[in-house]
C-alpha cells in the first residue's frame, strides 16, 4: 500500500488522485472524531469536508514534520472548538431512540444478540456519550485519541502541543471520571429495571 | 494516587517495553491503588467501544463534477456545446472575435450581434470547480463541439455559410478556439461555471415545467447560431 507520504508527496504535485486516496483513507476516522467530539451528524459531516478541504489547500504548508494524520486530526479538533467556540455549545450527547422491541429488532449487531443485550449496548452507548460530554475538552481529546484512534501518548503530546506528563494526567483524570460516572449510571439502571419488574409484577 | 501511576498508563495501553512490564506487574502485585485502577480503567475501556459511530456515505465530492454531470447526460452534446459556446462567444463580445479572426471587423460585428451576457449570472458563486468545466468544454469541443455545432446549423439562403469547410480552415478554427479557451481569464471560467449550473439547475426543473429549458436553450442555439455563421463566413472568406 502507498504511505501517506508518498501521497501526499504526488498530491502536492497536483495529482488530484493522491489526494483522493488519502481522504478514502483517512475519511471514516475523521469523521469518528468529529462525530464523537461535537455528538452531531450533519455537523461533523461539514467538519469532514471542511478539514479535508483546508488539508488540500494546505498541502504545500505542510512540511511532513509530523505525520500526515496527525496534521488532519489537528485540523479536525481545531474546526471543532472552532465549531463549539461559535455556537457556544457543549459537545451533545444523543439520546438514544426508544427501546421499543419492535425497533430494536432491526438493529440486532449479530443474529445472535439478544433484544435484552441490544437494549444493554445502547443504554451503555447513551451512558458513554453523556459521562464523555461532561467531561473537560482537554481530558475528553485524549481520551479519544488513545481510545478511538489508538494514537500513542507521545503522538497526542505532539499533536496537543504539550510535554507527554500531562497527556498522561489527562488521560488519568479523564478514566477517573468516567468510572465514576459509569458505575454510578449503571448502579441506577439496574435499580430501575429492579424497580420496573417489581412495578409490574406487582 | 501512586506514584507509579504513569507507567502504569504505559502497562495500560501496551506501550512500556517487556522489561518494564514484568516490573510493572511485580508492583500491581503490592498496590492495591495501581491494581484497583488498572481493573477499573479496563472496564471503563471496554463500556467505551460501545459508543459506535453511524455509518456515513463519502462527504467528499470537490473534485467529481457532480453538478454538470446529470445535464451533461440528459441533453444532447449540440446543445451542450451550444450553450458553453454560447458563453464564450458572449462573455467576450468583441475580444473573442478579434482573437479568433485578427482585426476582422466583420467578425467584431458579429459577435457584438450575438446579443447581451447574462450579466445576472453572479461570477463569485461559482458551484463547480472552473477546471472541470474548463477541461469538460475542451473535450467537448474537440470531440463534437463545432462539428456538431455547424451540422445543427441550417443553410439557407439568407444563411452565407457552406456545407463543409476545408479541412485546414477547421483545424484553424478549432485551433483559434482553444487558443481563446486556453487564455480565458479565471473569472470568466466561474461565470462559466455558474451558468452551467444554472442551466443544469433548470434542467431539474424542466422535468416538471416540461420544455422550458430547451426552448431556452433552443433561443441561445438560434443567438449562437447567427454569431457562428458570422464568424466562419469570415474565416472562409479570409481562406480564400
Ligand atoms: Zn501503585
Amino acid at each position: 500500500m502507498t504511505s501517506d507520504e508518498e501521497l501526499v508527496a504526488r498530491a502536492t504535485a497536483g495529482d488530484q488522485d493522491a489526494f483522493s486516496q488519502l481522504v478514502t483513507r483517512w475519511e471514516r476516522p475523521i469523521y469518528a472524531l468529529a462525530y464523537r467530539t461535537l455528538g452531531r451528524e450533519e455537523e461533523a459531516r461539514d467538519v469532514v469536508q471542511d478539514a479535508f478541504l483546508r488539508a488540500y489547500r494546505g498541502l504545500k504548508g505542510f512540511k511532513g514534520e509530523a505525520k500526515f494524520s496527525s496534521w488532519l486530526y489537528r485540523i479536525t479538533l481545531n474546526l471543532c472548538r472552532d465549531w463549539m467556540r461559535k455556537e457556544r455549545r457543549a459537545p451533545v450527547a444523543q439520546v438514544p431512540e426508544g427501546t421499543d422491541p419492535i425497533d430494536l429488532a432491526d438493529q440486532q449487531a449479530a443474529p445472535t444478540e439478544s433484544v435484552e443485550d441490544l437494549v444493554a449496548r445502547r443504554e451503555m452507548s447513551a451512558a458513554v456519550q453523556r459521562a464523555m460530554a461532561d467531561l473537560p475538552e482537554e481530558q475528553r481529546t485524549a481520551i479519544m485519541l488513545k481510545e478511538y484512534h489508538g494514537l500513542t501518548f507521545q503522538e497526542i503530546a505532539e499533536m496537543l502541543d504539550c510535554p507527554l506528563s500531562t497527556v498522561k494526567t489527562r488521560l488519568y483524570q479523564g478514566l477517573t471520571v468516567l468510572r465514576r460516572r459509569l458505575e454510578r449510571q449503571q448502579a441506577e439502571a439496574a435499580s430501575l429495571r429492579r424497580a420496573h419488574w417489581e412495578g409490574t409484577t406487582l | 494516587m501512586c506514584e507509579h501511576r504513569d507507567r502504569v498508563l504505559d502497562y495500560l495501553y501496551d506501550e512500556a517495553p517487556p522489561a518494564d512490564r514484568r516490573e510493572i506487574e511485580r508492583h500491581l502485585d503490592g498496590c492495591d491503588i495501581c491494581r484497583d485502577d488498572v481493573q477499573a480503567f479496563r472496564r471503563v475501556r471496554q463500556d467505551l467501544l460501545a459508543w459506535g459511530v453511524p455509518e456515513q456515505a463519502s462527504v467528499w465530492t470537490p473534485f467529481a463534477p457532480a453538478p454538470v454531470v446529470p445535464w451533461h447526460r440528459q441533453v444532447p452534446a449540440w446543445a451542450m456545446a451550444a450553450a458553453a459556446s454560447v458563453m464564450f462567444v458572449v462573455g467576450a463580445a468583441g475580444g473573442f472575435a478579434a482573437s479568433v479572426l485578427g482585426d476582422n471587423g466583420r467578425g467584431v460585428a458579429t459577435a457584438q450581434a450575438a446579443g447581451p451576457a447574462p450579466a445576472a449570472v453572479p461570477v463569485n458563486a461559482p458551484a463547480v470547480d472552473p477546471g472541470v468545466v474548463s477541461s469538460l468544454v475542451r473535450q467537448e469541443l474537440s470531440a463534437a463541439g463545432f462539428n456538431a455545432l455547424r451540422e445543427a446549423t441550417p443553410v439557407s439562403v439568407t444563411n452565407p455559410m457552406p456545407a463543409r469547410l476545408d479541412l485546414n480552415a477547421e483545424r484553424r478554427l478549432l485551433a483559434s478556439a482553444e487558443a481563446f479557451v486556453g487564455a480565458s481569464e479565471q473569472r470568466q471560467w466561474l461565470k462559466i461555471s455558474h451558468y452551467l449550473t444554472v442551466v443544469a439547475n433548470e434542467q431539474d426543473l424542466e422535468r416538471r415545467r416540461d420544455g422550458e429549458s430547451l426552448t431556452h436553450l433552443a433561443r441561445e442555439v438560434l443567438v449562437l447560431r447567427e454569431a457562428v455563421n458570422g464568424l466562419l463566413a469570415a474565416q472562409q472568406s479570409r481562406v480564400q
